[in-house]
């Protein structure tokens, strides 16, 4: 592969670390799990962009490759398993709107999303994400209805954890 | 607004910057190496058809081949061994061809499914060669057995005494025959159960959303 390839896959990975980021947030529960998902969807984009020919936004590409590798390709590490402490990696709310109220809701989502089967997870994700029905079942590779059905179900699993 | 839409607009201000991967170090991670999946299913799958092609080696010697041709047996293995080998071509021809269609930038649905059929090729092999050896093995004994010639060569390359009662000898070689290929079944299952139950979990969740 050439060294231009490999500059312009750089570039557009540093661009949208933040997909990864939130992918690894979900799919993992200590700061030790994220760096090595971190890693494992980084090869896998690599190894796969070279067929990527831009069809769909890198973003949307980025996300698919995301998903694969943390529900199918990724082996949980022994360090995921031993320990469950994510407060040593920590995310920053962009605006100052939000109070500490949002913010421990927000440590409170990620709690309960955590309790969620992979897919659920997935599904989640792109809901949170707001992206469109159509995307998620390209995604995810079901149909529209049952994708909105299960997201449905999700979002009330969630609504009743966050509202004890 | 309920309180996940609040959380919605939230969610998508979370910012990772504190957490940014420099890019030298993505750099470093494009050289690391995999931990994949698909990899370990790869390398195991090679290592199922290396064992089963050494298995048959070890038994393919001219030592057999000799007492075979004594029996007047040697046209009937050579025919199995042949057949055993085509089939084998065929299922790592199989096995690539599923192999090279996985696709880690298709859908969550679609990876599976293809993961899970080039598994299923390197099972259908495994179960195939079982029975194979089995019906095999029934065919190969019921000539031995039928001929007393043969119960006679079969007990002096075996070292069993030639007074050996030929019904109990052929009662202990079903039980050795069952208890053996009752053992690979286990191993196997306990194998590909623990390779593959993440991602049969999964694949039958996003199945049943289907349903």
């Amino acid at each position: 592969m050439t060294k231009n390839l490999e500059q312009q896959f750089v570039k557009l990975l540093d661009e949208n670390q933040n997909i990864i980021h939130k992918v690894c947030r979900v799919y993992t529960s200590n700061s030790d799990a994220h760096k090595d998902l971190f890693q494992e969807i980084t090869i896998q984009l690599w190894k796969a962009y070279p067929k990527f020919r831009g069809d769909a936004k890198f973003s949307t590409w980025m996300y698919r490759v995301g998903l694969n590798t943390a529900i199918t390709l990724y082996r949980k590490s022994k360090r995921q398993i031993q320990t469950s402490d994510i407060s040593d990696f920590h995310y920053k709310l962009e605006s100052s709107e939000y109070d500490d109220e949002i913010e421990e809701q927000m440590q409170l989502l990620y709690k309960a999303i955590h309790q969620l089967s992979d897919v659920e997870k997935a599904l989640i994700l792109l809901y949170l994400e707001d992206k469109p029905y159509k995307e998620i079942t390209d995604l995810m590779g079901i149909t529209e209805v049952n994708a909105r059905v299960k997201v449905n179900r999700i979002k009330t699993k969630l609504k009743t954890i966050l509202t004890p | 607004m309920d309180k996940l839409d609040k959380l919605k607009s939230a969610w998508k201000s979370q910012d990772y910057s504190n957490h940014k991967v420099s890019t030298s170090d993505i750099y470093k991670m494009l050289l690391a190496k995999s931990s994949s999946y698909v990899k370990w299913i790869f390398y195991i799958s090679i290592i199922e058809f290396a064992l089963i092609i050494i298995i048959n080696l070890s038994f393919d010697n001219k030592k057999y081949m000799k007492i075979y041709e004594e029996m007047g047996m040697q046209n009937m293995i050579l025919a199995f061994t042949i057949l055993s080998y085509a089939i084998m071509v065929f299922f790592i021809y199989l096995f690539y061809k599923n192999y090279k269609k996985i696709c880690i930038d298709c859908d969550v649905k679609t990876l599976m499914d293809r993961i899970l059929k080039t598994r299923k090729t390197v099972r259908s092999y495994i179960y195939f060669n079982i029975s194979f050896m089995a019906i095999t093995s029934a065919i190969m004994f019921y000539e031995i057995f039928s001929s007393k010639k043969n119960v006679v060569i079969y007990k002096t390359m075996s070292d069993i005494p030639e007074d050996f009662s030929t019904k109990y000898l052929l009662i202990a070689i079903t039980i050795v025959m069952i208890l053996f290929i009752g053992l690979i079944l286990l191993i196997y299952r306990i194998i590909y159960g623990i390779l593959l139950r993440r991602l049969n979990k999964n694949y039958k969740e996003l199945e049943q959303l289907d349903k």
